[in-house]
């Protein structure tokens, strides 16, 4: 039983397809927690190196606020009372601008180079989600 | 195809092979940066496994490590430090998981299954990475590159499928 090595590998078989819909269940029921968590009273929390450098609950934002973050990379943080966005930011790749605005708990914008993360949460299923 | 795969020699076909595949995850991965990101830091499809895939298959773990590092260092050189570590982790962690499915799962999982798996524990690598690097909150993102991953795997498995029976039949 410990090998038929002879065989030849086939393109597709069952178990691939069990896999792909093991894997795709996973995903689509941890998207789905992540949406059903609370999106009232939302808070967003900005970490620098797994510190906290700035919250600011969104209930009490009434209209769109800029907030400096780094002054390595100049992130610029505009705080909405449905949402938050990272509008600029002076690091190479963008990602962090390009992800756009995050509005539900649990989401994040993430700036790698300078190690700044902007999370949402809200409610209490948020210790699904941070970890550090 | 004797011998059981990762007890291979390292032979000047490996070599060339090895050569070659590596060039060739140099120019997936400049092909792959000119996509539009993903919105996760650092992340990327993972059209550079296939070469990995191809690498590993073909040249047991010796030759998957090569290309693995090669692949990494071109990271390094043209988008820094951190892109190379992101790189080298999510690739790492892909070809020691193609390369254990490969020698022994039996044969149970087609090209395609493999493929699958890699891109997963591709794009897991990446988020481990960032995660080291930033702390908390990146694996927000994984269901989404899982579900990005079974497609590019399913490509790359099909891809390797065509490919390997072809390379090997030319092998010396």
């Amino acid at each position: 039983m410990q090998n038929n090595k002879n065989t030849v590998r086939k393109r597709v078989t069952a178990w691939d397809f069990v896999l792909m819909a093991v894997l795709v269940c996973v995903a689509v029921s941890a998207i789905f927690i992540q949406h059903k968590s609370n999106d009232e009273l939302l808070e967003v929390v900005v970490k620098k190196d797994s510190e906290i450098v700035y919250t600011q609950s969104l209930s009490s934002v009434s209209r769109e606020t800029d907030v400096p973050i780094d002054n390595e990379y100049n992130i610029i943080l505009r705080v909405m009372p449905d949402g938050v966005q990272v509008i600029s930011s002076e690091c190479g790749d963008k990602i962090c601008v390009n992800t756009g605005k995050i509005t539900r708990s649990g989401q994040a914008v993430v700036c790698l180079p300078a190690h700044i993360s902007v999370t949402l949460r809200g409610g209490e299923s948020e210790a699904d989600v941070i970890v550090g | 195809m004797k011998k059981s795969k990762h007890k291979k020699k390292f032979n000047t076909t490996s070599f060339a092979q090895t050569a070659m595949l590596s060039a060739l995850t140099i120019v997936l991965s400049f092909l792959e940066g000119m996509l539009p990101e993903l919105p996760v830091p650092g992340a990327k499809l993972g059209l550079a496994n296939l070469a990995v895939m191809t690498a590993t298959d073909l040249n047991g773990l010796g030759g998957g490590l090569c290309t693995t590092l090669i692949k990494a260092f071109f990271a390094v050189i043209t988008r820094g430090p951190v892109a190379g570590f992101m790189s080298l982790c999510g690739s790492l962690l892909s070809m020691f998981v193609m390369w254990f499915f490969m020698n022994y799962d039996r044969k149970k999982l087609g090209y395609v299954g493999i493929g699958v798996l890699g891109a997963v524990s591709h794009n897991l690598g990446q988020l481990i990475a960032a995660f080291a690097i930033i702390g908390g909150s990146v694996f927000f993102y994984l269901p989404f590159l899982i579900i990005v991953a079974v497609f590019t795997g399913t490509f790359t498995g099909i891809v390797n499928s065509l490919l390997l029976p072809a390379v090997k039949k030319v092998r010396v």
